[in-house]
């Protein structure tokens, strides 16, 4: 009987640590996700917009006159090939310019990147190519740590410390209080998903290359076929609308 | 008794190793529930990866397996609202477009929704139209047992009308998901996503179930220790 009430008692005992002291470990435990450090950013000549919340906001507060935009030309995806939605690299210019910023404040990093290439084996080159540039990358609050490391890793000195990591903090929640908010919940696990996966590989490998739309229509029908769904053969033909 | 456990370790990790292609193999098509029922009346094309699924709603339109989409709507992002991207439901309404579908055969489902839960929920309005219904659901193919669990617990009498397809995601190929980090990202993030719906989403008799399950195998490993204990305590008596 004494013993049950003294487990009891140290259950209860645990729990009422782990109310008290969560929000202390999770403090704890988002530190390196997050890359809290005073900004200077009065050295910069380029920015680069990745992701994060107010994202273009902050960049045009950000874009001074002297400095320049750096922006990433990405192989087209399934729905711009189809010419379903306009490809970034004409949406972003028009964007930019209908807000002010002139074609001379661009600049584009050479190449084009595949899917799911990481930017940051381009940006090496370019830092190489520049030595006098210093670049701010604006990347949502919760991603800004593991980018800082990845880039202190890989990079040699000097060209890493010619790089500012600018963390946008989200809309909805804040980033060091996470676990107050689903969203929250949602971002952080996605980063610590990132994290873990990367543990292996600095770079995301592309395993299978990408299909066109009509390729990847073509393997879909086949997936149905080994359903027993009956597909036509023929060509796509396009539908009139009434 | 500590050789024996080395021993037994030593053949569970051989095991392991010997046939790690085939284990996370199933893992992968633990996943994939896809057994279409076609044709269908609506189309639904869970919102997440326009790059794959809606291409794949594409054929099936096409092929005339279904008659109508029914489009979800997300809520506006960020970068929507910046003019940095175009809304989902957007996006998904050009490729049908462009793909060559009907605008006739375009519709949108009322309300908005944030997860696969929610999108679930919102199919309910295709049946306050037409209750006899029958939907054909589109995702990934590692996305199709979560998207089941939510229909069965928010439609659970509707099953019979509802049947899901999984399409093929980029970035990794099936058979090999464990070789590429886009596999990682969707596979073992896919676990912990129906781990959390298993929670959070479940009817009562599937908690029922679970808590069934979990009793189980905490009152098994806590017989074994409690035998053990036991035996190892009338050993050492007997000893000395």
């Amino acid at each position: 009987m004494l013993k049950r009430r003294k487990w009891t008692f140290l259950i209860l005992a645990v729990l009422a640590f782990c109310l008290a002291t969560h929000s202390l470990v999770l403090s704890w435990i988002t530190r390196p996700f997050i890359h809290r450090v005073p900004l200077d950013t009065s050295r910069v000549t380029h920015l680069l917009m990745r992701d994060g919340d107010r994202l273009l906001e902050t960049t045009l507060s950000e874009l001074r006159p002297g400095r320049k935009l750096l922006l990433v030309r990405e192989s087209p995806s399934r729905s711009e090939q189809c010419g379903a939605v306009p490809s970034e690299d004409q949406l972003l210019p028009e964007l930019l310019s209908t807000r002010g910023v002139g074609p001379d404040q661009l600049e584009w990093l050479p190449g084009t990147l595949e899917d799911g290439e990481s930017v940051l084996r381009p940006l090496e080159d370019w830092l190489n190519a520049h030595p006098n540039v210093v670049l701010c990358v604006f990347v949502e609050a919760l991603g800004s740590g593991p980018l800082r490391r990845r880039i202190d890793r890989r990079y040699a000195v000097a060209n890493a410390r010619r790089v500012i990591i600018y963390p946008l903090e989200p809309e909805d929640y804040r980033s060091d209080r996470w676990w107050r908010s689903r969203s929250g919940c949602k971002d952080f696990f996605g980063q610590l998903v990132q994290v873990i996966v990367r543990w292996s590989d600095e770079e995301s490998e592309i395993a299978n290359p990408y299909p066109t739309p009509q390729a990847y229509e073509d393997a879909f029908k086949e997936r149905l076929k080994s359903f027993d769904v009956s597909v036509k053969s023929e060509s796509p033909t396009l539908e009139v609308s009434l | 008794m500590i050789r024996r456990v080395g021993l037994l370790t030593l053949l569970l990790v051989g095991i392991a190793w010997a046939s790690h292609a085939f284990l996370l193999r199933q893992a992968a098509d633990w996943l994939d529930v896809s057994d279409p029922h076609l044709p269908a009346d609506y189309l639904v094309v869970l919102p997440g990866s326009n790059e794959t699924r809606t291409f794949a709603g594409v054929v099936i339109l096409r092929e005339g397996l279904a008659k109508q989409v029914a489009i979800i709507r997300n809520p506006n992002t960020s970068a929507v609202n910046e003019g940095l991207a175009l809304p989902t439901h957007e996006v998904t309404r050009r490729i049908f477009q462009c793909r060559g579908i009907a605008d006739e055969r375009i519709t949108f489902l009322d309300g908005e929704s944030r997860t696969t839960h929610e999108d679930i929920r919102l199919l309910q309005s295709i049946w306050d139209r037409q209750p006899e219904a029958t939907i054909i659901v589109v995702t990934n193919r590692f996305h199709t047992r979560r998207a089941m669990w939510a229909a069965k617990s928010i439609h659970p009498n509707r099953m019979q009308q509802i049947s899901f397809i999984g399409c093929p995601a980029d970035g990794f190929e099936w058979t090999r998901w464990w070789t590429s980090q886009v596999g990682w990202q969707m596979i073992a993030s896919e676990y912990l996503k129906l781990g959390y719906y298993m929670v959070f989403y479940s009817t009562t008799s599937q908690r029922l179930g679970m808590g069934l399950l979990a009793l189980c195998i905490v009152l098994g490993i806590a017989l074994t220790f409690r035998y053990r204990l036991r035996r190892r305590k009338r050993l050492l008596a007997e000893a000395s």
